[in-house]
């Protein structure tokens, strides 16, 4: 099964882990709790709360499409304080017998500002992460790589705000020093119907996401056609009742410099549950 | 694309169990509260769900009602037992909201009375 179309300067097995890295970047370092569906917040889980997530991805480079679970777990050191393990699973690897784990990220998030208003919260938090290289050579990049970050958001009864930005400082690969990426979300949702606690609750999501990817170098020299930056818009929604939220979602390519391959459409589908 | 029936599989299930329960614990509003807080920050249900299980914590809790729209929680204590205002704020504040006030109904429901 041809999962990427490889014609690039950097060779088709750099590639198609690069692209898997980009593909878990938007989600590697997430503390998933009622956020935006393709970017992140600043929210965090009550103190002990525990948080599960699985969120089925598919998109197409190809004829054929790449289907990838993500699987996040956030836990609450207190209100304010989360940390999360996530990691993502291609569903149709080129070894499809297999089951493979990409690379490990462990992440967390303090919320260093919280101002609580009558039916809503402006709040921002620091984000930062890391993800180890302990997945499957074949689908993660054997790396160590770091992400920051800031984000804010307003969330109220009826709109919702959210922007962020990540800095992803990425190390060497087979002697390649891949370019760091600047990652940036910015959300708008709204609730059309306020129902009450007990009752569904369905919210409307618009985001922007944005990649700016820095030039990769070998021996110091830079490589063609490696940088660049792109946009997607997104659209989807937050369905919950009580403990239980369904997330599905599709990001759209905006606009596109990276010459090494073409943006496609992506679906998502996450559920997540906490206790 | 081997895996994505049983995981699909397992998740309709899970949700399915979990739904019905749910479902018949649909709370109802209670009749006449010991206790009722004011909480800020009160903005969506999922988030809120924190706020239920901190507060079902406390010793001598017998029922919640949160009211999302009012920014307020309804609290019922079991018989012949009081619950402390610093114990409802800790409750609110490590679920991630800010307490405003908190009126008891009655003076039996307070510890110091």
């Amino acid at each position: 099964m041809k999962i990427f179309n490889t014609s690039n300067p950097l060779g088709n097995s750099v590639k198609g882990l690069f692209l898997l890295a980009v593909f878990y970047v938007g989600s590697s370092t997430a503390v998933r709790a009622h956020e935006p569906i393709f970017g992140i917040g600043p929210r965090t889980i009550w103190m002990y709360g525990l948080g599960f997530e699985a969120r089925l991805n598919i998109q197409s480079y190809t004829r054929e499409a790449m289907y990838e679970m993500d699987y996040h777990t956030i836990f609450g050191l207190n209100a304010d304080w989360a940390i999360s393990l996530s990691t993502h699973q291609p569903l149709n690897t080129p070894d499809s017998q297999a089951l493979q784990f990409g690379n490990l990220g462990i992440s967390t998030k303090y919320r260093f500002f919280r101002n609580d208003v009558e039916g809503g919260v402006y709040h921002a938090a620091v984000l930062g992460g890391v993800e180890l290289p302990i997945g499957d050579d074949d689908i993660s990049p054997n790396t160590t790589d770091v992400v920051a970050g800031l984000s804010g958001a307003y969330e109220g009864r009826r709109w919702l705000m959210f922007t962020t930005g990540r800095y992803r400082l990425n190390t060497n690969l087979n002697g390649i020093h891949r370019g760091d990426a600047f990652l940036y979300d910015i959300a708008l949702g709204i609730r059309p119907i306020q129902t009450g606690y007990y009752d569904p609750d369905v919210v409307l999501m618009a985001e922007f996401n944005g990649q700016i990817f820095g030039a990769n170098k070998r021996n110091g020299q830079v490589l063609p056609n490696s940088k660049g930056d792109r946009l997607f818009a997104g659209f989807g929604a937050w369905i919950t009742y009580r403990n239980w939220a369904f997330k599905p979602g599709i990001q759209l390519p905006v606009y596109d410099n990276v010459v090494r391959e073409n943006p496609v459409p992506r679906f998502t589908f996450g559920i997540e549950f906490h206790i | 694309m081997k895996h994505l029936i049983p995981l699909l599989g397992i998740a309709l299930g899970i949700m399915l169990s979990i739904a019905a329960p749910k479902q018949a614990l649909a709370q109802k509003k209670i009749e006449n509260p010991d206790i009722t807080i004011n909480v800020a920050g009160l903005a969506c249900p999922f988030c809120a769900y924190g706020l239920e299980k901190k507060l079902k914590k406390l010793d001598g809790v017998a029922a919640i009602y949160v009211n999302i729209d009012e920014g307020q929680a309804d609290i019922k204590l079991k018989k012949e037992t009081t619950l402390a205002e610093a114990n409802i704020k800790k409750a609110v504040e490590d679920a991630g909201f800010t307490l405003t006030k908190v009126t008891y109904a009655n003076e039996s429901a307070k510890p110091d009375k």
